[in-house]
This record gives C-alpha cells, sequence and structure tokens, in this order.
C-alpha cells in the first residue's frame, strides 16, 4: 500500500490509536504484525506465503545459529535467502544473458524465461535478515527468542517495502520492554510523515514529468535540457527515495519506534566516498559491513573489494546491465579518488564548493545508467549532455523547481535530525509544516509508485 | 500534562485552525478559487467583474496578446463616434482549444450585453489538445476512489488545483479583474492597467497594410477533408449559437509574420476558413493572408505591444461595420 494513498491513511490511523490504547506490549506487537500482513498483502496477497515463509525460516535458523555457530550453515541460510532473491529479481535477467550466450555460440538451446514477478520488498528484506544472521553468527547479538518480535522486526510495515534496512541491534532491543508514548518523538514523527509526504509528492511526482519525458526520447532534446532534464533526474531519485524513507522514520516514530535516517543530503557531498556516506546510508553500511570488509576492505585486494562491492550495489537495485555499469562506474570512481590522495581533501569553502558542483556532476552523469531502460537509450543521452545538440528547450517552471529543491535540501534535512524539528518555536513549525501541506494538497494526485519500490 | 505533550497539542490545534481557516476562507471565496483552477474559467470570472461588454474576444495566446480591448474601445471612438463608448473584453487564454473553446461559450450565456463575439481562427485554436476544465468523473472502483470521492467535500481538496504554483498567480488578476481588459499577461502589465495606465494607440496606422482579406458567409461549399470537415461544422454552429442569442459572431485569423510562408494559416487551412464563413453564416477576417512585417511580432505568430496596437486599430475599422449592421 502506497504510503501516498488515502487508502494507506484510512487503515493507519486507527491501527496508530488502537496501538496506543492497547494495554500490553504483546497486544501491541501482535497489532503491529497484522497491521503489516495486511499492508504488505494489499500490493499482491500471495507475498505474504513468501514473508512467512522467510521469517518462519530465518527465526528457527538464527535460533539454531545461536547454539550450532557453524558456517557452513550460516552458508546455506544465507544461500536460501539468496536463492529467493535470485529466482524473484535476477532469473530472468539470468535466462536472457544465457540465451544471448547460447546464441552466439551457435547452439540452438534456450532457456526459459520464468514468469516475471517481484514480490515487493525482497531486496530489502533478504539483506535485511541476511545481516541478523551474521549477526548472530559473530555473536554480535543474540538469536532473538520471541517469533512475534522477531516477526515484527522482519515485516515492520514502515520499512519493509524500501527500508531503511533496519539492524536487528538497533530495533529488536527496542520491542522487548512496553514502550512509553514519547511527546517529542510523536511530534518528530508526525513532522517526518508531512515532510516526507511534501518531498514525494511535491517535488519527485513533479520533477518526474520532466525527467520521464526526456528519458523517452532523448534524441529531441537540446544540450541544455538534456542537463536540466538529467538534474530533474537526480532530485526526483533524491527526492522519491528520501521522502519515502522519511516518512518510513516518521510512521515509526508515531508508534514510539525509532529506525535510522537514510540520507543526509547527499548531493552536498565534496566526494565520492562522502557521497555514499549520506546516500542511502543504510544500504551503503550493510555493503560496508557484510561485504566489503569480509572481502577485505582496504587492507587487500582494495581494487577488487571496491569493484565486486559496487558492481553488486549496482546489480542490486536492478537486474540489468546499465545498474551493473553504474555500479562499476561508481566502484572505479572511488578507486580514483583512492589512488588519487594529490585532490586536496579539506581546502578552503571554494575548493569545497568546486568538488561539491564536481562531484554532483558526476554522480548525475552515472545516474544516466540507472534511468535509461537500455544501453542504447544511455548512449544516445550521453550523445546530448556532451555534445552540442539543438532541440527542445528548458522550462522556466523545471528550472524555478531545481532551484527551489537545490535550495531547501539542506535545511529540511536539518530538521529531520536529533528530533530538532519539535524544539523549533511553534511558529517556525506552523509555517514549515502548512508549506509541506501546501505541495501534499497542491499536487496530490498523480499518486506515482515509489521508485525504490522497483529494487 | 507534561511541557512535549503541550507542544504536540499546541502544533497539532494550531495547524488544525489553520487548515480550518483556509477552509473558511475557500468557502467564502469559492468562486474565485474555482476560477482560478483553470486559465478560461479565470477569464470568464474576470468578464463577470465588468458590468458591460459589448465586443468579446475569444482565442488562444494569439489573440491574448494581440487585443487590447481598451484601444479598439479608444479605435472605434475615434472612427465612429456615434456608436459611443463600445466596451471590451479579452476572453481568450494562452493553450486554448476548440474543446475548451466550446466548453466556455455556453457561460456566457447569462451575459444579454454582449453584442459581438470575435473567435479566433486559427491552427492552435482548432489542434489544440483539449484541456477542458470539467474533469470528467471517474468510475468509483477502488477503496483509494471511495475514499478520494468522500473527501471532495472539504474545498480544501475539492478545489486543491487552484493552489497549483501557475494557479496561485491568477488570484490577484480575480481580484483587481474589473480593472484590466484581459490582454494583460504579466504582473507588471496587470499592475499598471490597475493603477490606470492606458496603452498608446498605434503610431501611424496604415489601413491599407492591415485590410484583412475577407471571406463572406456566401463563400463557395469547398472540398476539405473529415477532420477539417468536422471543425467547420463545428465552429459554424458555434456562431450559429451565437446568433440565436443575439450575438453577432466573426472569425478572426490573427497577423502572421511575413516571414514565414509555411504556416497552416497560410496552407492548408484557407478551404477551411471558407467552409466555417459558409456554414457558420458569418464573416473570416483573415489577417494571416496579409504581409506584415517583423517589427510587430515577438514571434512569428504572437503581435508585440505596437502590434498589438495596430492590430487594436485594424480590428476596431472592422468592427464598425458589424456594430452599425447590428
Amino acid at each position: 500500500m502506497l504510503f501516498n494513498s488515502l487508502t494507506f491513511f484510512a487503515l493507519f490511523l486507527p491501527t496508530l490509536a488502537t496501538y496506543w490504547l492497547a494495554p500490553w506490549q504483546r497486544a501491541r506487537l501482535a497489532l503491529l504484525l497484522a497491521a503489516s500482513l495486511i499492508f504488505y498483502s494489499y500490493f499482491h496477497w500471495p507475498s505474504v506465503f513468501l514473508l512467512l515463509f522467510t521469517i518462519t525460516f530465518n527465526y528457527g535458523m538464527g535460533r539454531r545459529q545461536a547454539r550450532v555457530r557453524s558456517r557452513l550453515e550460516l552458508a546455506a541460510i544465507i544461500a536460501v535467502n539468496l536463492s529467493l532473491l535470485l529466482w524473484f529479481k535476477y532469473a530472468g535477467f539470468i535466462a536472457d544473458n544465457l540465451n544471448e550466450a547460447l546464441s552466439l555460440a551457435g547452439t540452438a538451446w534456450h532457456v526459459t524465461r520464468p514468469p516475471a514477478f517481484l514480490p515487493l520488498g525482497i531486496s530489502f528484506f533478504t539483506f535485511q535478515v541476511i545481516a541478523y544472521q551474521v549477526d548472530v553468527f559473530r555473536g554480535e547479538i543474540p538469536a532473538e527468542p520471541s517469533f512475534l518480535r522477531f516477526a515484527v522486526f522482519k515485516s515492520f510495515f514502515p520499512q519493509l517495502i524500501a527500508g531503511p534496512i533496519v539492524r536487528a541491534k538497533d530495533f529488536l532491543p527496542q520491542l522487548r520492554d512496553r514502550i512509553a508514548f514519547d511527546a517529542t518523538l510523536f511530534h518528530h514523527g508526525v513532522w517526518l510523515v508531512l515532510a516526507g509526504l511534501a518531498l514525494k509528492i511535491g517535488v519527485a511526482d513533479v520533477l518526474a514529468q520532466f525527467a520521464d519525458e526526456a528519458f523517452r526520447a532523448p534524441h529531441t532534446l537540446s544540450t541544455a535540457a538534456a542537463w536540466t532534464s538529467l538534474y530533474a533526474y537526480a532530485f526526483q531519485l533524491y527526492a522519491d527515495f528520501w521522502g519515502y524513507s522519511t516518512i518510513a522514520v516518521g510512521l515509526a516514530a508515531l508508534f514510539g519506534l525509532r529506525l535510522p535516517l537514510n540520507f543526509d543530503t547527499p548531493y552536498l557531498s565534496a566526494s565520492l566516498q562522502e557521497f555514499w556516506r549520506r546516500w542511502h546510508m543504510t544500504l551503503s553500511a550493510w555493503f560496508r559491513d557484510y561485504v566489503y570488509i569480509p572481502l577485505g576492505g582496504s587492507r587487500r585486494h582494495l581494487a577488487r573489494n571496491l569493484l565486486v562491492t559496487m558492481g553488486l550495489a549496482g546489480l542490486w537495485h536492478g537486474a540489468g546491465w546499465p545498474f551493473v555499469i553504474w555500479g562499476l562506474g561508481h566502484g572505479l570512481w572511488l578507486l580514483m579518488e583512492r589512488y588519487a590522495p594529490a585532490l586536496p581533501h579539506g581546502g578552503s569553502r571554494i575548493v569545497r564548493v568546486l568538488k561539491t558542483v564536481l562531484v554532483f556532476h558526476g554522480v548525475c552523469l552515472l545516474w544516466v545508467f540507472f534511468r535509461s531502460p537500455s544501453i542504447a537509450i544511455a548512449q544516445e543521452y550521453f550523445a546530448r549532455l556532451l555534445w552540442p545538440h539543438a532541440g527542445t528547450g528548458t522550462s522556466s517552471v523545471l528550472t524555478n523547481w531545481l532551484v527551489m529543491v537545490a535550495l531547501v535540501q539542506w535545511p529540511l534535512a536539518w530538521t529531520f535530525k536529533q528530533e530538532r524539528f519539535p524544539a523549533l518555536s511553534l511558529t517556525r513549525q506552523w509555517l514549515l509544516a502548512l508549506a509541506c501541506l501546501y505541495f501534499v494538497l497542491a499536487y496530490a494526485g498523480a499518486r506515482v509508485d515509489f521508485i525504490y519500490f522497483n529494487f | 500534562m507534561s511541557k512535549a505533550s503541550a507542544r504536540l497539542a499546541w502544533f497539532v490545534a494550531g495547524l488544525l485552525i489553520l487548515l480550518a481557516a483556509l477552509e473558511i476562507f475557500e468557502r467564502r471565496h469559492s468562486a474565485i478559487i474555482v476560477a482560478a483552477s483553470h486559465r478560461g474559467l479565470t477569464k470568464i470570472a474576470m468578464l463577470d467583474l465588468h458590468p458591460s461588454v459589448d465586443v468579446v474576444f475569444l482565442g488562444t495566446s494569439r489573440t491574448q496578446d494581440g487585443v487590447s480591448p481598451d484601444l479598439v474601445t479608444r479605435g472605434l471612438q475615434a472612427v465612429a463616434p456615434e456608436l459611443g463608448e463600445v466596451p471590451g473584453f479579452n476572453a481568450a487564454f494562452t493553450g486554448s482549444s476548440l474543446g475548451a473553446l466550446i466548453s466556455l461559450v455556453p457561460r456566457l450565456d447569462a451575459r444579454r450585453d454582449i453584442r459581438v463575439a470575435v473567435i479566433e481562427l486559427s491552427d492552435p485554436q482548432i489542434f489544440n489538445e483539449p484541456a477542458p476544465w470539467d474533469e470528467t468523473p471517474r468510475p468509483t472502483v477502488t477503496l483509494e476512489d471511495r475514499l478520494a470521492d468522500a473527501v471532495q467535500g472539504v474545498h480544501v481538496v475539492r478545489y486543491r488545483k487552484a493552489l497549483l504554483a501557475g494557479n496561485l498567480g491568477r488570484l490577484p488578476s480575480l481580484f483587481i479583474g474589473a480593472s484590466l481588459g484581459g490582454w494583460e499577461t504579466k504582473g507588471t502589465e496587470q499592475a499598471a492597467s490597475w493603477l490606470g495606465h492606458r496603452e498608446s494607440r498605434a503610431t501611424g496606422f496604415d489601413p491599407a497594410l492591415w485590410k484583412p482579406a475577407i471571406v463572406a458567409p456566401d463563400s463557395a461549399p469547398q472540398v476539405i477533408d473529415p477532420t477539417l470537415a468536422e471543425v467547420a461544422a463545428r465552429l459554424g454552429s458555434l456562431a450559429r449559437r451565437f446568433e440565436d442569442r443575439g450575438v453577432k459572431a466573426v472569425f478572426t485569423v490573427p497577423p502572421l509574420s511575413a516571414s514565414v510562408h509555411d504556416m497552416p494559416e497560410r496552407q492548408g487551412l484557407r478551404a477551411l476558413f471558407a467552409e466555417v464563413a459558409r456554414l457558420g453564416g458569418c464573416e473570416v477576417w483573415d489577417f494571416a493572408a496579409l504581409a506584415l512585417p517583423e517589427i510587430y511580432f515577438r514571434d512569428v505568430s504572437h503581435l508585440n505591444r505596437e502590434g498589438r496596437a495596430q492590430y487594436s486599430e485594424a480590428l476596431a475599422r472592422e468592427l464598425v461595420r458589424l456594430l452599425k449592421l447590428r
């Protein structure tokens, strides 16, 4: 169920009221689990069985891991979880590439493509549960003894579909004791939901119109329009996922639970390494802790580790070669940053601004692979970007919108941190909330899916 | 109650009060709020602020930018003072389409003062994508649809289109619409008109240069393709509809720069003009047939300030005939 739908709020508000009226923690958890399964089934009810299977399997295996601590069993558990992801998300991609290879080899064999169906959030909940199993194996956390608590951790609806990827050590302890109503956290949650909706509806969905049009027919664009449309996509993607993550953190706060923030003004980064510390932070941390460091990190085979990690990060985002190229592009760039220490890390404010502008444009150029449905479209788009072309001009509406988004991103992100919003004066709170309500009211209606639902 | 709870309560209460105030404002000014949601409705609402209008101009941005009703009125007074003051209003708007025009005209029915309707006949007026303001009712299928219908009772939600950035800019013109002629698109132009500034009349007007090719109602039937035939039929019935209500209709093909030769108004649409005149029983004033210098244009199809003055003067000369006939 989309967070930006009336149906969601019509079901969410009674759930929230019942939650706070429920006298026992178990009743609250049972309510959260039931609500999560209902919200999840609203997309596609048979997927609930897949979710229930992974909950039961990982609960049981986690308990067993705590006792036996077997590396082989851990590998088997991860393999089972990854095989589901592989089947549902990558089987078609693998079959297509196999068929291509078989055709090139001149054989008549053909692999049947499995029916395309992607259970929502599978990439997120698979990674979340792999982290849980590894942490239990490493002894960093105890295996969760309560099935109800584990099921809530695994299925908690605000973060189930598109993150943030919550770690068990951060989330499960919050479910153990009776959650007391925290007015400041609730207050902050209201703001986060409102601001997240404004980011999604008032920014991402508006910019999507321009970006979609540009990537549908890049050959019609002038060079200036190609750049502004690329900026539109960069901020659409940012506002879409930032908005979703912010709503998720806000909804959790309304239930008295804390989730980690997922974005920290990434487009203001002065290096790509910094960018990845501020963009989709929970995914970056996951790849760092469960892929990059186990591979050897920066201690040995740095180039291999970076390229494998970022290539996999690309593939995680989508089953297609443009995503792999996008990931490898980031890997190569990170590698360049490591091997080019001559580039000043600190420096004056002007140097930092210049580096920020450069990094932003580099990230934008790589988004072309991320957004293009095929390599051919990406090539066409690059041709428009990098060589002067005449064509469709730039819309002044888009320019105004981009300037506004670029200017508000930092102050907005500031209010999201450390429950700062409730500490503002009431007048400022009302003004900010009214501004968000304005965007939600004026631009609502399209009900466009969140981009990260596809990942 | 703790301090944190009190702040939360104040925040929520304040927000609800502000929303309630906005709802009350929208309910009190619902006509204006609705009108702001579409350019066409804005123009009709502005027209309603004018107590007496003899000539109404309908069309796209070519007419909106190209006709100053005040200059037409003053032009008429200069050439035919016996007609007295003939106030006009420019109800043309950017992006108008045939569908929009046909939906708009019934909204003029209540205006018994209108004597002449000058309707633009151009490629964009005919072929622009329709952008009707009456939203097509959608079937209520899902729970989301039912909920969306349920919240329509709240004005802030129902007329939320008026809040869009582009539409909000129309609100001032709806409050000062009585001072505006309808051609003012920029805020500075609106402010100037509101403060009483009047545009200068055309300098060195050459009636021979601006004399349109007139397509008479008794034109011979033309062979045109079915799409254009349907357009001609719709425009013809529009003109007849005006006639039935005692309003003289006339179609104008707005001026084009002499530098362009491949515009549809100078090529494939000429047969359509004759059909419209024949079916509508009215004249078509073809200004696109003229070879006008570029100094009057800001682009090939939109007049600049001097072009507007010249075109308004030319329209006044042609309108004299119609107004004397009535």
